[in-house]
């Protein structure tokens, strides 16, 4: 995918959206920067196209049906913001689970550069998501 | 009409100093009497009643909880503000170094005629969660 130069900055943090509710690695990584860098809840940061393909691959093996779902965007220049929830189930011995279902209010903000996403940020209480880490762990 | 019923962005800003005031009057006076609070976790507590009692429980167990505004996103009524929230749990009337945290966050407020009807916080508890039950424990 090349990068979504003529594209919105909201355009691109949609596809960015799309790429991961297709759990798709390559489509994330074509979308975004090679400095790319992710931010998750609690402000710890990691960087590099490379490491964020790593990091992507290990959380969709962890929740293969995560989905994001937008109820609003917000933009200004090249950052966009969107809110509404993050869902999936924890899969345990790679078996999908009803009982391993969870749900949070999360917000995304993206920083977009020359039609790729620069910054990914996530705002959420991953508490659900670990509880049920937690049980499995014993 | 107050300003901030023209400005939406205005109330949502007074409410934020009213909490960096840890003042439940200035709260209580910026809610509608419907006010809806949602949590991290999608919990929703409504009126005003019920959220001066849960602010100022709030306010005793984080006596100076503060809101640092970043970033600001206003559509119509709803005023968007990124940013992190910090303060120190206080264990026994105390504040202690080692029970101060830190955690990014983001607050949506929908205004109706110059009041907060509805205030949703959207970040990670985990911080102040950790102290709290290392407290328990």
């Amino acid at each position: 995918m090349a990068p979504l130069n003529d594209q919105s900055p909201e355009r691109v943090a949609r596809a960015f959206v799309e790429a991961i509710n297709h759990r798709s690695v390559e489509e994330l990584v074509a979308l975004m920067t090679e400095d790319h860098v992710f931010i998750d809840g609690v402000g710890s940061r990691a960087e590099g196209r490379e490491k964020m393909k790593a990091g992507w691959e290990g959380y969709f093996h962890m929740v293969p049906d995560y989905e994001v779902v937008v109820n609003e965007t917000f933009a200004d220049g090249n950052v966009v913001l969107m809110m509404g929830r993050a869902e999936g189930t924890y899969a345990v011995e790679g078996k999908l689970l009803p009982e391993n279902r969870w749900q949070t209010p999360a917000a995304w903000r993206a920083l977009i550069r020359e039609g790729l996403v620069a910054e990914w940020r996530v705002y959420a209480d991953n508490e659900p998501i670990r509880q049920l880490m937690a049980r499995h762990r014993g | 009409m107050p300003l901030s019923a023209e400005f939406p962005e205005f109330a949502a800003r007074a409410f934020v100093e009213a909490i960096n005031h840890r003042n439940i009057d200035e709260l209580a006076g910026l809610m509608t009497d419907d006010h809806v609070f949602i949590d991290c976790l999608g919990k929703r507590l409504e009126s005003r009643e019920k959220l001066m009692a849960a602010w100022e429980e709030y306010f005793q167990a984080v006596p100076d909880f503060e809101m640092v505004v970043d970033e600001t996103y206003v559509a119509g009524n709803v005023v968007v503000l990124l940013g992190h929230a910090h303060g120190t749990y206080a264990t026994e009337g105390k504040l202690l170094r080692e029970n101060e945290w830190k955690t990014p966050v983001i607050w949506r407020a929908r205004i109706r005629w110059g009041l907060v009807a509805e205030w949703s916080v959207c970040g990670s508890n985990d911080p102040l969660r950790h102290l709290m039950d290392k407290h328990r424990a």
